[in-house]
């Protein structure tokens, strides 16, 4: 394997903000609500103070920022993938005589 | 040429003509050719529509209102933006319409919203249950992804996830991860709750990553 999972790090803090805030499951829909439109004050904080914390869920968010920039960036190479995709004859017949009949 | 496969995006030649159009007529209007779009843009506004609608008749339907309006707006052409660029911009609007006639809001049934299968990743037998399990904890990407955008395997990943996506929830989630549209104007259109946007959001963008993460992030080179 190539990469490894990051290894839970059993600190004082971490064992504090692991106990007394929200876990891991809650913290990842408050990563994805940020992609999307602004958290509230307190959402942010538990946000940031559990990724202080916690290595799976910065990989966790810097794996969801690089979806998003592949997509943003990538059209083409998405695109060439489908390429044989096509319009049938049918709805190609059909398409032509629309622009025509427009004219 | 008719059939041939044809990237969507814009080649080289398309961005030239477009620009050596302008220049040759030196004048506001740009002579185009509708007669020609069917053969050179046709497939490729069909993909577009399809990766979104997720329904070949809807897909089909999307094109022809886009060449039929292309049609009726030819004299707001100007040239400055290739014909194909120019005529995706008019497509992406008849996906919105058709997101919009179609009442998303209505449509989601309970197992669109039901986010049981993303939060079985976090199940752990200790007292640690709502941390992310053995075996499933995300891993470090280890590489920028401006690295991956040229890579064909990549993409080949990349298709292969999104197409696993639930068609009804996909459409949404490329308006906003793909479109970059914001989330004001996905729920407008869609009619969608700003509680219902994120569910769909969370779940897609979920199993995506997860998807990504087994087949890309955690490969064996």
């Amino acid at each position: 394997m190539r990469m490894k999972e990051a290894n839970l790090k059993f600190t004082k803090f971490n064992d504090w903000v692991w106990r007394k805030f929200p876990a891991c499951k809650e913290v990842v829909k408050l990563v994805t609500a940020s992609m999307d439109g602004p958290l509230t004050l307190r959402e942010w904080f538990v946000m940031k103070l559990h990724l202080y914390s916690c290595d799976s869920c910065i990989n966790f968010l810097n794996q969801v920022k690089f979806i998003r920039f592949t997509l943003r960036h990538g059209e083409e190479g998405l695109d060439e993938q489908n390429s044989n995709v096509r319009l049938s004859d049918e709805a190609r017949d059909r398409l032509k005589k629309g622009v025509i009949n427009e004219r | 040429m008719p059939g041939e496969a044809v990237s969507c995006t814009l080649s080289a030649t398309h961005m030239e003509s477009a620009e050596q159009l302008a220049v040759l007529t030196g004048s506001q209007t740009v002579s185009v050719d509708p007669a020609s779009w069917v053969d050179d843009h046709g497939d490729c506004l069909y993909r577009f529509a399809l990766m979104r609608l997720r329904d070949s008749s809807a897909a089909e339907d999307a094109v022809q209102e886009t060449l039929l309006s292309a049609i009726q707006a030819m004299s707001s052409y100007t040239g400055k933006s290739s014909e194909r660029t120019w005529l995706i911009g008019i497509l992406k609007h008849k996906i919105i319409d058709h997101f919009r006639k179609h009442k998303m809001h209505v449509q989601l049934s309970d197992e669109d919203t039901d986010l049981s299968g993303v939060e079985g990743l976090f199940k752990r037998p200790d007292m640690w249950d709502g941390h992310w399990g053995d075996n499933v904890r995300p891993v470090d990407p280890e590489q920028s992804p401006d690295d991956v955008l040229e890579r064909e395997e990549f993409w080949k990943v990349m298709n292969g996830c999104l197409s696993a996506l639930p068609a009804r929830l996909a459409g949404v989630f490329a308006l906003r991860e793909i479109d970059g549209l914001s989330s004001e104007e996905i729920c407008n259109a869609l009619g969608l709750s700003a509680s219902n946007f994120w569910v769909i959001m969370h779940r897609t963008r979920m199993q995506l990553r997860r998807c990504i993460e087994i087949k890309w992030f955690r490969r064996a080179i």
